[in-house]
């Protein structure tokens, strides 16, 4: 019988990491293909170079040496941090007062903050634009920064976790002669670190990547970050394939390189030692 | 000098048919240096009055005064009170140093200061070791003594304990009691001790407020409470196993007065109630206490003598109580070990009278 089962249980092994080894392959063949057709492996031919028969920079050496290349990355890393900080600190406070406060109508603002979680972001940008526009905040760093601040999302990550601090903690704060700001910031923000880390990451990604809303409210190139300035190097050198998935590499590293930090605390999951329950 | 009072102090909790009263026109004063007990059973409004004091909780109305401040309106920061969960609350993301160190740093000592006070605290509670540790890995007992450490190292007016030995195990909360008692004694700091635990109540309390249903049954000091309860409440739920609550009716013949429960019936002599007025009761409740009921396997010459069937004996090591069926009603009585008869036998015990109590049926109270 032990045969059998072990038999079995192998068999089982063999076909997870099988699956495991396929879905690894099919997720990073399109990264492979776009490190090598950035260092010009030429994929039109006939059978596509799936390695580059003469590897060279150039595509690298387009982007870097383009004049407006530093602005870009200056202004990516500017509407990154920004957006992410101005988000968490706003959501921690809209989270803290959906968890702690009571106020009139607190219910009915928050089915339509998850309302607004439904709806597509664009939706937005038409009306964001015709504010920006009497505000004169077009093409002006406060204008790309300010509207996603407010992330729906964000606020509700925050407000699930910040729900499942038991009450002890802040009430025991509060004795020991705490404000709620301080509260929130000493004891919450801390205790709710794997959700806050996730919602970084998140954060981070998604406004590097970012490339609708900068295109709309950013009316002049120097405005733009670096996403939009890659796609502006192809549309003006037409078939420059090479150069264009440079940039995409580029634009990849950062978080990648985000990533293998975070991923140890995504890892290391939620620790709440400090109650006797 | 700090003094507690409690001046008429209701608190509601919810409104119309979800209402709750938790404390109702509460009035009482925690002396000065005095470590006085809230007991009661869950939803006696014990931990809500001990809130009260924290300003966790605002009264509905009524005020605490804390030493010579009214704090009914303060917040708890403006208190100094000081106060240790149930659940210890230990930061988990702090180390036991800054668990410690946080009331003080809240109030910007400077650091020098701070490290003197949290040592100086650790020391006394014996837990300069742990300084460096996380909560994560300490035991429960040492978590709380570093959540006591929390609480002295700021040197309150007031100590406010929401029953703080419930989460140890029942060796561990024989001894932290004693040393609880002892710590608060030393530090000569007038403290509040919720717990639902009579026994922990007896043992570590000056005072016990006995409370029920948000109103206070009694206040005393834990052997008075014992001896002489106010009321049927109190005289149920104070002491292990509890007393004997026999409902019976007070009937007066020829100018005397009887206790009459069916089989059992005696003369309640003038020196036993002291209560007047007593031709309006019918309704009667003699409370007596296991240890003040004697039993044997044949009748008593020098008292009046009850017979009842054993129903079980239970032993608990130094003692063993027997369980008496009289009529539809269980006696439970004090015996030696060696009180042996067979399960239904014929037993009979008397009453020591001169303990016992005597309780209005209908209101509950002492007579």
């Amino acid at each position: 019988m032990p045969k059998i089962k072990s038999s079995s249980s192998r068999i089982f092994r063999l076909v997870a990491y099988m699956s495991t080894a396929i879905s690894v392959a099919i997720y990073f063949y399109p990264f492979y293909l776009l490190v090598m057709i950035s260092l010009r492996a030429n994929i039109f031919a006939q059978p596509p170079e799936v390695f580059p028969s003469n590897p060279d920079l150039t595509g690298y050496v387009s982007i870097f040496t383009h004049p407006a290349f530093l602005d870009w990355l200056k202004n990516s890393f500017i509407y990154t941090i920004c957006i992410s900080v101005g988000t968490i600190l706003m959501a921690s406070f809209t989270g803290y007062a959906f968890s702690r406060l009571n106020f009139p109508g607190k219910t009915q603002l928050f089915w339509l903050i998850l309302g607004l979680m439904m709806i597509p972001q664009i939706c937005a940008y038409i009306p964001l634009y015709i504010m920006l526009a009497r505000l004169q905040l077009l093409n002006t760093y406060w204008g790309i920064i300010i509207p996603p601040i407010s992330s729906p999302y964000s606020a509700f990550l925050l407000k699930q976790s910040f729900d499942a601090i038991p009450r002890d903690y802040e009430e025991c704060a509060y004795v020991d002669g705490a404000s709620r700001l301080t509260i929130l910031f000493r004891i919450f923000l801390p205790i709710a670190k794997p959700a806050l880390i996730t919602l970084t990451l998140f954060l981070f990604v998604w406004n590097w990547n970012n490339f609708a809303w900068p295109l709309f409210v950013a009316t002049s190139p120097r405005m733009w970050n670096l996403p939009l300035g890659v796609w502006n190097m192809i549309w003006s050198y037409t078939r420059d394939f090479w150069t264009l998935a440079s940039g995409g590499v580029i634009l990849m590293a950062v978080p990648f390189v985000l990533y293998l930090i975070g991923v140890e605390y995504f890892l290391r999951g939620i620790i709440v030692t400090g109650l006797k329950k | 000098m700090v003094e507690v009072t409690f001046d008429h102090v209701t608190k509601i909790f919810g409104e119309g048919e979800e209402k709750v009263v938790a404390a109702d026109d509460v009035t009482f004063t925690v002396k000065d240096k005095e470590l006085i007990v809230f007991l009661g059973p869950s939803g006696s409004g014990k931990s809500t009055l001990l809130r009260l004091v924290a300003g966790l909780e605002l009264p509905t109305s009524g005020d605490i005064i804390v030493g010579d401040k009214v704090v009914t309106d303060l917040s708890p920061r403006e208190r100094d009170v000081a106060m240790v969960f149930q659940s210890y609350a230990l930061y988990p993301f702090m180390s036991v140093f800054d668990n410690i160190a946080f009331p003080l740093k809240l109030r910007k000592l400077p650091k020098n200061e701070i490290k003197e006070k949290v040592e100086q605290a650790a020391d006394i509670l014996n837990i300069k070791r742990l300084l460096d540790r996380n909560p994560g890995q300490l035991s429960g007992g040492e978590m709380q003594r570093v959540a006591l450490a929390r609480c002295i190292v700021r040197n309150p007016q007031v100590f406010l304990f929401d029953e703080p030995l419930s989460n140890l195990d029942a060796k561990l909360r024989v001894t932290t009691r004693g040393f609880l008692k002892r710590l608060q004694k030393d530090l000569g700091i007038t403290s509040i001790y919720v717990t639902h635990d009579q026994e922990e109540a007896m043992t570590i309390a000056d005072r016990i407020v006995v409370l029920d249903k948000g109103k206070v049954q009694q206040i005393d000091r834990p052997e008075n409470i014992y001896s002489g309860p106010q009321n049927i409440f109190v005289a149920g739920f104070m002491g292990s196993p509890p007393m004997n609550l026999i409902e019976g009716q007070l009937v007066t013949k020829d100018g005397k007065r009887f206790f009459d429960a069916r089989s059992m019936n005696f003369e309640i002599t003038p020196d036993l109630i002291q209560g007047e007025n007593l031709e309006q009761t019918k309704k009667i409740t003699l409370g007596i206490r296991p240890e003040h009921v004697r039993v044997a396997v044949t009748p008593s010459r020098h008292a009046q003598t009850f017979r009842g069937k054993l129903y079980i004996t239970e032993s608990v090591g130094s003692v063993k109580y027997a369980m008496i069926e009289i009529d539809d009603v269980m006696i439970r009585a004090m015996t030696e070990m060696e009180f042996n008869p067979d399960i239904g036998e014929n037993v009979h015990f008397i009453f020591e009278l001169k303990y016992a109590h005597f309780f209005d049926g209908e209101s509950g109270n002492r007579l």
